[in-house]
């Protein structure tokens, strides 16, 4: 694993605009960011991530199934007891899901260490499925890269196929996509996956989820008066579950991307879970609920359940507090995690977002920051594959 | 490979450059594909020729031309909009102030099922080009590039996805606004809300 400096493509910010990646700079900050990619073996892709990906989502997947059996862990996992069921039963229908984003730290030489799971509403989907790939063709083409140069990225290929699967199944059906209103970025990435969804023969539609209304018969609608009755959102379950429809959820026919069964690994009870569910993974990092006797940590991390962001997180070292960051979240718990330090390449932290499309290892984002804690305004770069 | 093989780059593309949509790359018609779908040049031809469906007309009209300011190519200049479609065929889009082609005409699906001859829910703007620069020039084409053959013809062959189904309503909405309300209190609160504000993580 190499940070290998390179020439910016001269006309990126044109072809950028050409294809609607309207986010490349964020508040006034590069956010992609082509002056050097991460080169891997092949043998760190699939022996380091891929397959350790695929086993930590099993092992995820585990989890859920504990969790909806026990009202305690519901409980520890701030589901609301009104949607308990909700949750539960949408798990054991085996609603079907799209994607989700593990969060690794990787260096190159030791195991990957899952940091969390972004399994409702991961972004830096466009940069990764699209955007990353159209750069390394581009490089290749014009004798920048090596000919056999390759990327640990199928997502644009195995989400149409994805999408292929899922309009089978639902016979025709408009998929409705929502998120935010006033973020480039979150619409960006629910473009693509309506681009995504189109190129598999699927009708979409749009709104925001602030415009998301209610019919007199229970259905959510569109600004149209459309009855909603499948919908990709990029917007959390945790809010949903709370805010003023959040009962209408109940008794609608609405299915839903991602599915409620993913609000429990969403969420940074998850960690613990899995540490107590298959202790000493060497993927895994000690973690623990905040109230679990026998902590023996003296560097750690403290994060609450619900934090987005890197908001809200607490790092000590020899039981001092080292780093704090302020934020709007941990009334609903925390969790206190080992504290590994995100590889140093150059003067960057760097991050590994492993995707799994339909379940299964899709590729690897690579995130870089100048503090070790990633935040919104990290910098992505592009990736490359040589043996 | 590891990664995606092929990306149909056209698909992709936000902004459409029409020197490199030629016929070359679009979806001809095929021998054995009989015209499905009519082509009426301007409401009132539309109209004329439905004579009981002046309404439906007006609604398929719209529509076609509310999806021609979603989904034209816009052009920062008249003149490079002029220069791909003629002198006199663009028009300055509304919200954006760039170029976009004229509406020249719009396109009905005939109705799949047979107790009505043209189904006007389904209805596509169609634009075409009168400049000499132009691969296009004098074929219908929708708005995602697709050519559909010569614009003297009155109907066409178009594929069944190249119109959306029309999902079913409600009859009515009673409120909006119940979902949305956390990521506002919570990105009010950092520090960076006035620009940020997305739920991804």
């Amino acid at each position: 694993m190499l940070r290998i400096p390179i020439k910016e493509r001269a006309d990126w910010r044109k072809r950028a605009e050409e294809f609607g990646f309207k986010f490349h700079t964020m508040y006034g900050e590069p956010y992609w960011d082509e002056t050097a990619y991460y080169q891997f073996t092949l043998r760190q892709i699939e022996q380091d991530i891929e397959d350790p990906t695929a086993e930590i989502h099993e092992m995820c997947l585990a989890v859920v199934d504990k969790v909806i059996r026990s009202e305690e862990l519901m409980e520890r996992f701030c589901i609301p007891e009104t949607h308990w069921d909700f949750v539960a039963s949408s798990w054991q229908r085996k609603d079907a899901c799209l994607y989700s984003r593990l969060d690794f730290a990787y260096n190159g030489k030791s195991e990957a260490k899952l940091y969390e799971n972004n399994a409702d509403t991961p972004t830096s989907l466009y940069e990764t499925g699209f955007w990353q790939w159209l750069w390394l063709e581009e490089c290749v083409n014009k004798g920048k890269l090596p000919r056999q140069s390759d990327q640990f990225n199928s997502l644009q290929e195995k989400l149409i196929t994805r999408f292929v699967q899922l309009a089978k199944e639902r016979a025709g059906s408009p998929l409705f996509f929502s998120c935010s209103k006033d973020t480039d970025e979150d619409r960006g990435t629910v473009q693509y996956l309506q681009d995504c969804a189109e190129q598999a023969g699927i009708d979409t539609f749009f709104v925001y989820v602030e415009d998301i209304g209610l019919s007199d018969e229970g259905d959510f609608t569109d600004l149209e008066d459309h009855a909603v009755r499948w919908m990709f959102k990029l917007y959390p379950w945790e809010f949903m579950l709370r805010e003023e429809y959040a009962p209408y959820l109940l008794n609608n026919k609405t299915a839903w991307l991602e599915p409620p069964w993913k609000a429990i690994l969403s969420n940074k009870a998850l960690l613990p879970m899995l540490w107590r569910l298959f202790p000493n993974h060497p993927n895994l990092l000690p973690s623990y609920f905040e109230d679990d006797k026998n902590i023996d940590l003296q560097d750690y991390v403290i994060k609450p359940i619900f934090s987005r962001e890197g908001s809200n997180v607490e790092v000590y070292q020899n039981g001092q507090q080292t780093t704090f960051i302020d934020g709007p979240y941990g009334e609903e718990g925390k969790i206190i995690q080992a504290y590994y330090p995100l590889p140093k390449f150059g003067e960057s932290y760097t991050l590994i977002g492993s995707w799994l499309i339909n379940e299964e290892p899709a590729g690897i984002s690579v995130r870089e920051d100048s503090s070790l804690v990633t935040q919104d305004l990290s910098r992505y770069l592009p990736h490359i594959i040589l043996s | 490979m590891k990664r995606t093989r092929f990306i149909n780059l056209e698909v992709m593309r936000k902004v459409t450059t029409f020197g490199s949509i030629g016929l070359g790359t679009s979806l001809l018609v095929g021998c054995s594909d009989q015209p499905n779908a009519v082509v009426y040049r301007s409401l009132d031809e539309c109209k004329s020729a439905n004579p009981n469906y002046e309404s439906q007309c007006e609604f398929a009209y719209q529509k076609a031309l509310k999806s021609l300011y979603k989904t034209a190519p816009q052009y920062a200049g008249l003149a490079d909009c002029e220069y791909e479609f003629g002198y006199g065929q663009c028009i300055q889009h509304s919200k954006s102030d760039n170029w976009i082609p004229l509406m020249a005409g719009f396109v009905l699906a005939k109705a799949l099922d047979n107790d009505r001859d043209i189904d006007f829910r389904y209805s596509r703007p169609l634009i075409t080009s009168y400049s000499p620069y132009s691969d296009i020039r004098d074929h219908w084409m929708t708005t995602d590039g697709r050519t559909y053959g010569s614009r003297y013809n009155k109907s066409v062959y178009v594929s069944k996805d190249s119109f959306k189904k029309e999902p079913p309503k409600v009859t009515r909405t009673i409120s909006r606004g119940g979902f949305g309300s956390k990521a506002k209190a919570t990105s009010s609160w950092s520090s960076r809300s006035s620009s940020s504000g997305g739920w991804g993580g």
